[in-house]
């Protein structure tokens, strides 16, 4: 035998894990040999890869036998094998794939079932899809399906999605809406709605399907779709959109104006449900109370926490009954290791990771439970029970983690995410996000308004010192010392807004240290109090407020921005998300803006320095950019 | 997804074949290579932005998977340093060079070479490459020896390059 065929021999061993140590050795001594056995060898890799991907991935099937020759055999099955090569797993993979996998779920909530022929319903573990299953997505879920190379899924609100046959890739959207990538031209993937028939290959399009009606927006390559009804086709590209309705095309779409698929940012969503059991993870009631963001996996109920907001036109109260909180977001693993998730505190609560759950009731001691995790994105949710507002420390729930042998610690925000299906346009400091600056007071030694090159009004006798790290800031002494700025409106702040300021409580004041509020107002969103409470920021249009986890310290600086959007109020801390929340109403005021005092009680007593008011609600990223900017 | 995900996995998708072989010549064990390959794709991924767009991007990742491969207890010539090296260089100049164009028209080529083999042959090579079975298992299903398997593959695939080689030179 020359070496050529021994090469090929052992190779071919080695390549299918067929090899002893004797014959990987007899491969090596042979390349090692002479040039021409190297050569030889690459050239031999080459041609395995070549021959492994035209029978995984070719469409052929044995040729038929003739009958005179040859007995009858079996039907040949082919089998699905689709190479997982991950082009980008650390977005969508929260674990290694082994080689023989189809196709994955890699969904990132838990409002995710999968429904199996047999009717078992399989809760949001890594498992392959087979076909037939049927996978539906709860209004608060997202699902990702993985295709490889071969393409991309996103699907969420409530949406349904059958697989139909996963050897011929095709999937049908029962109701709902999904997103696709398939970047590949020689992948086609077929998807179905009640109504359309839909092809494409090396496209990244929206479908969305709801009472008898399909809607395709393409916004890259092009989509065959066909009707089922009268088997109607066209083809769209860029741009094109479609309803099967009418099955007119409209050119209208501009590319950018809707999102593919949802960025990844940091936080997590917390959700307020009514409950008469008061069992976490029992959700008896579906009636939400609220829902927002936050950046923390933990719960301190006490003055401040605990308290449920209603419709936006009522007041905000305590609420006088207890409920269902429920925190849920991804959570980022850096390395391969065992990871132990202590769960503590005072209430009755529960978490759930990675198909495990840890439950622990308000008596007992800490709970710990212990996983092996890849690295990647983790769903994450802790259930606990909400008691109504009072003043002592209130009850308590949090997550902390521990690796490997180090010290538990809580999670870092940095490393805990959502889905924002809706993100505001990104501005960066080159300029334009000054386009939006409506007011501009750096407070270093004169009361100058950079925007409007005059100075503001003051009130007591607010003065400028030296301080340590900043140089000369104005301090206001939490008796009559305010400033007064152009009405609200005109400062732009009846819309989306965007108010930010520098803070140092120097002494112990009164319970509400006032940051922003506009003058002689007392209605329901006519009044803006942005303030310190009990020194957690709080954010109101006086009534349906939010307020903040974190607590400024006293003679520490710390920057507080207020945003306001579309009916969300958010607040961040140092250039981070604490807390977001939604259904709030709009400002309406012609006040003036008061810096420093909401009525003649809550002054503040502390230093201020650059003071901004920007119309315009200004990404994270951009809020964060200004933090480090100003810092 | 934003535009410099897609850039990346357009760049990715475009050198991928060509980076498999290079990682299966270092590491000739198809099961170990994908895990490679995946482990790459995301330190790549990771990396995308620090990447120099004025370097070339299949020579940068090779460089990854080259590192990567160089850590792996099963790497091929791990004991014999100099010919390790004479392999790497070889091997990536091979598949550096190797085009997406040229991959796809001798791909196309094996697809129709591989029509052309009775059901029998068609058999052995699913059982062996989709179904990875090993070829006592292949031995054991087929009733023939498992050695009778291996001469049989060596000369498919001899049968095969043949055919290629005919079909890329525009015989018929």
């Amino acid at each position: 035998m020359g070496d050529a065929e021994q090469i090929d021999k052992l190779l071919d061993l080695s390549l299918n894990s067929e090899a002893s140590e004797e014959q990987v050795k007899e491969l090596e001594d042979l390349c090692a040999k002479n040039n021409d056995n190297l050569t030889h060898y690459i050239e031999s890799i080459d041609n395995q890869v070549f021959l492994k991907d035209a029978v995984c991935e070719g469409e052929f099937t044995p040729a038929p036998q003739t009958p005179s020759r040859k007995k009858a055999t079996f039907p040949f099955w082919l089998i699905g094998c689709v190479l997982i090569l991950a082009l980008s797993a650390s977005l969508v993979t929260y674990k290694k794939r082994p080689t023989t996998l189809s196709l994955s779920i890699a969904s990132r909530t838990h409002g995710l079932s999968l429904i199996r022929k047999e009717k078992e319903l399989i809760n949001n573990s890594g498992v392959t899809l087979q076909t037939d299953d049927l996978l539906q997505v709860s209004a608060h879920g997202e699902l990702w399906l993985d295709f490889a190379n071969k393409g991309k899924i996103y699907a969420h609100n409530s949406s349904i999605i059958k697989v139909n046959q996963l050897s011929q890739e095709s999937f049908t959207l029962v109701k709902g809406e999904l997103s696709a990538q398939i970047p590949l031209l020689k992948a086609q993937l077929i998807f179905s709605t009640p109504e359309l028939e839909i092809r494409t290959h090396n496209a990244e399009f929206t479908v969305s399907s709801s009472n008898g009606s399909t809607e395709i927006n393409v916004l890259k390559g092009k989509v065959d779709a066909t009707r089922l009804t009268d088997g109607k086709q066209i083809t769209l590209s860029v741009n094109d959109s479609i309803n099967s309705l009418t099955m007119k095309v409209d050119n209208n779409l501009t590319v950018g104006s809707i999102s593919l698929f949802p960025e990844l940012e940091n936080g997590l969503r917390y959700y307020y449900h009514e409950t008469n059991k008061k069992i976490p993870g029992v959700y008896d009631s579906q009636r939400l109370i609220d829902q927002g963001l936050t950046n923390r996996f933990a719960i301190q109920r006490g003055a401040h926490e605990g308290y449920a907001r209603h419709a936006h036109d009522k007041h905000s109260h305590i609420h006088n009954k207890d409920f269902h909180i429920t925190f849920e977001g991804l959570i980022l693993i850096d390395q391969d290791a065992q990871y132990t998730f202590r769960l503590s505190g005072t209430a009755d609560s529960k978490i759930y990771i990675n198909g495990k759950t840890l439950s622990k009731t308000k008596s007992k001691s800490d709970k710990l439970l212990t996983l092996s995790l890849n690295k990647g994105y983790y769903n994450l949710k802790l259930e606990t029970i909400g008691i109504i507002e009072n003043d002592a420390p209130g009850e308590s729930a949090l997550i902390e983690i521990q690796l490997g042998k180090n010290e538990f610690r809580e999670i870092p925000p940095e490393n805990i995410f959502f889905s924002n299906y809706q993100p505001l346009p990104k501005m960066f400091l080159d300029g334009n996000i000054d386009k939006s600056l409506s007011a501009h007071l750096p407070l270093k030694g004169n009361f100058r308004d950079k925007v409007y090159k005059e100075d503001v009004a003051t009130f007591g006798d607010p003065q400028f010192i030296k301080d340590e790290r900043f140089g000369l800031v104005l301090d206001l002494d939490g008796k009559d010392d305010y400033l007064v700025h152009f009405p609200v409106d005109k400062l732009g702040m009846n819309l989306a807004y965007t108010a930010c300021t520098w803070v140092k409580l120097t002494e112990e004041g009164h319970y509400d240290q006032t940051l922003f509020a506009n003058a002689s107002s007392s209605g329901v969103s006519t009044t803006l109090v942005l303030l310190l409470r009990r020194l957690y920021p709080y954010h109101a249009h006086l009534a349906n407020d939010s307020i903040a986890d974190e607590q400024i310290e006293y003679g520490k600086w710390a920057h507080v921005a207020f945003r306001y959007h579309q009916g969300k109020q958010s607040i961040f801390f140092n250039g981070e998300l604490a807390v977001s929340s939604f259904n709030h109403s709009i400002l309406s005021s012609n006040s003036p803006l008061e810096i420093g005092r909401w009525s003649h009680r809550r002054t503040l007593l502390g230093r201020l320095r650059d003071v901004r008011i920007y119309n315009a609600a200004l990404h994270a990223d951009d809020i964060k950019s200004l933090y480090e900017k100003t810092k | 997804m934003d535009q410099k995900h897609g850039e990346f996995i357009r760049q990715f998708a475009a050198v991928q074949p060509s980076l498999y072989r290079y990682i299966c010549s270092l590491l000739p064990n198809f099961s170990e290579a994908d895990d490679i390959l995946q482990e790459v794709a995301v330190i790549s991924w990771e990396k995308y932005s620090s990447f120099d767009p004025s370097q070339n991007f299949k020579s940068w990742v090779f460089g990854i998977a080259r590192n990567k491969v160089l850590h792996s207890k099963r790497r091929f010539l791990r004991t014999q340093n100099l010919m390790a090296k004479a392999l790497e260089e070889k091997a990536e100049k091979h598949f550096v060079e190797q085009e997406l164009g040229h991959l796809e028209e001798k791909q196309d080529a094996l697809n129709t070479c591989i029509e052309h083999l009775d059901q029998k042959q068609q058999e052995v090579l699913l059982l062996r490459y989709k179904e990875k079975m090993a070829s006592e298992d292949m031995a054991s299903k087929l009733k023939r020896s498992a050695q009778q398997i291996r001469t049989q593959l060596f000369r498919l695939r001899n049968t095969l390059r043949s055919c290629i080689n005919n079909k890329m030179m525009g015989d018929s």
